[in-house]
């Protein structure tokens, strides 16, 4: 009953799994291995899961701090990778021009930023922001200013 | 530039494209984490398998051997016993299970603290049984080529033997420590620079 409460939850909000991941590895072995670490660790937390809060914050949640510490398998390449500008443009599969550039320009934040940009376009406020990664709502804000400016640069340079 | 829309954009073709790459996992819930507390827990089980592979031996032999053989292969067999289920205990305290529903910082945090805890924890115990491993096996194997025990202790006491088979155990616990450092070193230190990261 349980499984397939979690698995429904799981289905509905997969979006933001889909999400998270992108953000944070390239390589399709990669991609499985987060997938599948994200719902382990979701479906191991679930029993504390407190109907009172939203599924899909209790899942950002888990799916970036598993994302943050997640080390890759490739990780020599995918660090090449991130020395965008520099580096040859990741070609991702599929991503019209247009969504690749932004792509390009979240992948040159480090990865906490990225999370917390993420959380930011998501919708989350300060406060929530802050909760969820454990830093001061002031530092929140000074934080977001300097990546908006920083993804704007890059984005209107393009 | 709207953000929120490059977003949204962005989002909606990696959604897209995701369902076509993952959706067959979609329902798949692995049987074991592949994370770094799952990888230094079962770093720690095989560690404390090599302390049994390497103690029951001596058990064994104790069986068959004959006095002063057979008490100097029993006492090895209960002093690692011993310092193995020392060591086990204070990893029972760990909990390597991680809490990924706390803020990031936190999370963070605590990875680094329970790797650097259970590295600590081997590190000690190692400084105990690596040193000791040379001189016993000087003991044990000058009884087993069938010296006295009053020879062998003397022989051991009265030259360099026992400082040099101390010292031996140095390179031992250096290469431990590069092996510890090749297989979480890098995790260690994206732990630290993502900390470093958030702190900022």
């Amino acid at each position: 009953m349980q499984q397939k409460e979690f698995l429904k939850n799981v289905t509905d909000n997969r979006g933001i799994i889909y999400k998270i991941i992108n953000l944070y590895v390239d390589e399709e072995e990669d991609r499985k291995d987060l997938y599948q670490e994200i719902v382990y660790q979701a479906w191991k937390s679930f029993g504390n899961f407190k109907a009172e809060s939203l599924f899909s914050t209790w899942l950002y949640k888990i799916s970036l701090n598993v994302s943050i510490t997640y080390l890759s398998k490739h990780h020599k390449r995918t660090k090449l990778k991130n020395e965008f500008p520099e580096a040859p443009p990741v070609v991702h599969k599929e991503l019209s021009e247009r969504a690749e550039v932004m792509y390009r320009a979240i992948r040159t934040l480090n990865e906490t930023d990225r999370g917390i940009i993420m959380l930011h376009l998501e919708g989350y406020d300060n406060a929530e922001i802050s909760e969820i990664a454990g830093i001061s709502k002031s530092n929140t804000g000074v934080k977001l200013h300097r990546i908006k400016q920083q993804l704007i640069q890059i984005l209107t340079q393009k | 530039m709207d953000l929120l829309n490059e977003w949204n954009n962005m989002n909606k073709e990696v959604i897209a494209n995701s369902e076509t790459e993952l959706a067959g996992d979609a329902q798949f819930v692995k049987a074991e984490s592949t994370d770094v507390l799952s990888l230094i827990k079962k770093h720690m089980r095989a560690k404390l398998m090599w302390g049994r592979v390497l103690s029951v031996p001596p058990l064994i032999g104790s069986i068959f051997a004959e006095a002063p053989l057979k008490y100097w292969l029993l006492a090895f067999f209960l002093v690692y016993e011993l310092l193995r289920f020392l060591m086990l205990r204070q990893l029972k305290g760990i909990n390597y299970e991680g809490n990924y529903t706390a803020p990031v910082k936190s999370v963070l945090e605590e990875q680094l603290d329970i790797i650097k805890k259970t590295l600590r924890i081997e590190r000690i115990w190692g400084y105990f049984v690596v040193p000791m491993a040379g001189p016993v096996g000087y003991v044990i194997g000058s009884l087993i080529r069938g010296k006295s025990f009053a020879v062998v202790l003397e022989s051991l006491m009265s030259s360099y033997t026992l400082p040099v088979l101390l010292l031996l155990g140095i390179p031992l616990i250096y290469l431990a420590e590069k092996m510890n450092k090749y297989a979480f070193g890098k995790h260690i230190d994206k732990l630290n620079a993502r900390l470093k990261e958030i702190e900022a």
